[in-house]
């Protein structure tokens, strides 16, 4: 998995959790800003990450940083630690 | 008559535990050399050593005391509701307005408090200073979790002429928003949030690193399953079981007896 399929694969659970159309992700989007995504819906894309990818992903490390790029490369660090 | 009795015990239960710390006080500082001012200075840390020896007493009373057993038992007369009278009325004491918040305030006078009184409370564990743990010896707080504001954590209640007691544990990494109450039996897993003004009543089990939104009422019994998200105002009745990963939309009302299986949206 890269980092570029993870942010697709984000962009789909986005549009399915917002019940809209799957959004233009890059690197730098921004979660909270550019798409919008309030605390539910964040706890939701953080569900999805875990329990896809069986890793530890608590809520304070979700809001660190919300680029889609770093989190995505979060994940999969953290995948293969 | 009942009620007077147990309000003289109250009385006897604050003189022991306010009066005997403040008289040992008394006398250490009328022998101490120091001049009017110095110690009226230092008066905040006299209040803290007050405290901290109020909570000897406390610790040396509830080692006396019969230990509480999660249960159901005849109010008031059966041992354990004695027992449970007793540590009440001492723990009474530590939430007078006098020093509550200064024992809040300050992480390492809190965890003595509640340890004490037979808490298992972790030392970094962080709360505000207005939350209110009633029944200490039965609930358990882990590390890293936080109590926010206003939060009521509650090991007892009486129904039908029965004290029913349980525990109420609070795993790793738990955030309790402001003004959330949990019940007696209530069980949150590691890395789970709860929303500001959410109240578990009695025998509620959250899984772990389930996210459960603001203004929720989540009622006896309910068992949500790990990585579940609960959204905003959202009631759910007694006995509904949410299975891993669902996800429950804001507003929705999950009648008795529902089941949410896993993965899907209700």
């Amino acid at each position: 998995m890269t980092v570029e399929a993870l942010m697709q694969q984000m962009a789909d659970w986005i549009a399915e959790i917002t019940e809209t159309e799957p959004p233009v992700i890059t690197a730098e989007t921004e979660l909270v800003q550019d798409l919008g995504l309030d605390s539910l819906a964040l706890a939701e894309l953080a569900a999805k990450l875990r329990m896809r990818y069986r890793i530890k992903l608590r809520p304070g490390e979700l809001q660190s940083d919300l680029r889609a790029g770093r989190l995505a490369q979060f994940v999969l660090d953290r995948q293969n630690a | 008559m009942l009620v007077l009795l147990f309000d003289t015990i109250a009385l006897i239960l604050l003189l022991v535990v306010v009066g005997l710390p403040l008289a040992a006080m008394a006398m250490l500082l009328t022998s101490l050399p120091l001049p009017i001012w110095a110690l009226w200075g230092l008066a905040p840390l006299w209040l803290f050593v007050q405290v901290c020896g109020m909570s000897v007493i406390a610790l040396v009373l509830n080692l006396l005391i019969p230990r509480l057993r999660p249960g159901r038992y005849p109010y008031p007369l059966h041992p354990q509701c004695v027992s449970w009278l007793l540590r009440f009325a001492i723990q009474r004491i530590f939430h007078l307005p006098v020093w509550s918040n200064l024992i809040y305030s300050f992480a390492s006078l809190r965890w003595f408090v509640l340890r004490s009184q037979g808490a298992r409370v972790a030392w970094n564990m962080q709360t505000a200073s207005t939350m209110m743990v009633l029944d200490p010896s039965l609930i358990t707080v882990q590390r890293d979790s936080m109590l926010a504001l206003g939060t009521i954590v509650i090991g007892h209640y009486v129904e039908n002429g029965l004290l029913i007691l349980a525990p109420v544990e609070i795993g790793r990494g738990v955030q309790l928003m402001g003004e959330v109450s949990l019940m007696p039996g209530v069980r949150i897993g590691d890395g789970s949030s709860v929303g500001p003004g959410t109240k578990l009543l009695p025998d509620v089990q959250v899984g772990e690193d389930v996210f459960v939104g603001m203004g929720c009422l989540i009622q006896s019994g309910v068992r949500i399953a790990d990585n579940v998200v609960i959204g905003h105002r959202v009631v759910i009745e007694a006995s509904v079981t949410i299975e891993e990963g669902a996800v429950i939309r804001p507003g929705a009302q999950l009648p008795k007896g529902t089941v949410v299986a896993k993965g899907t949206r209700y």
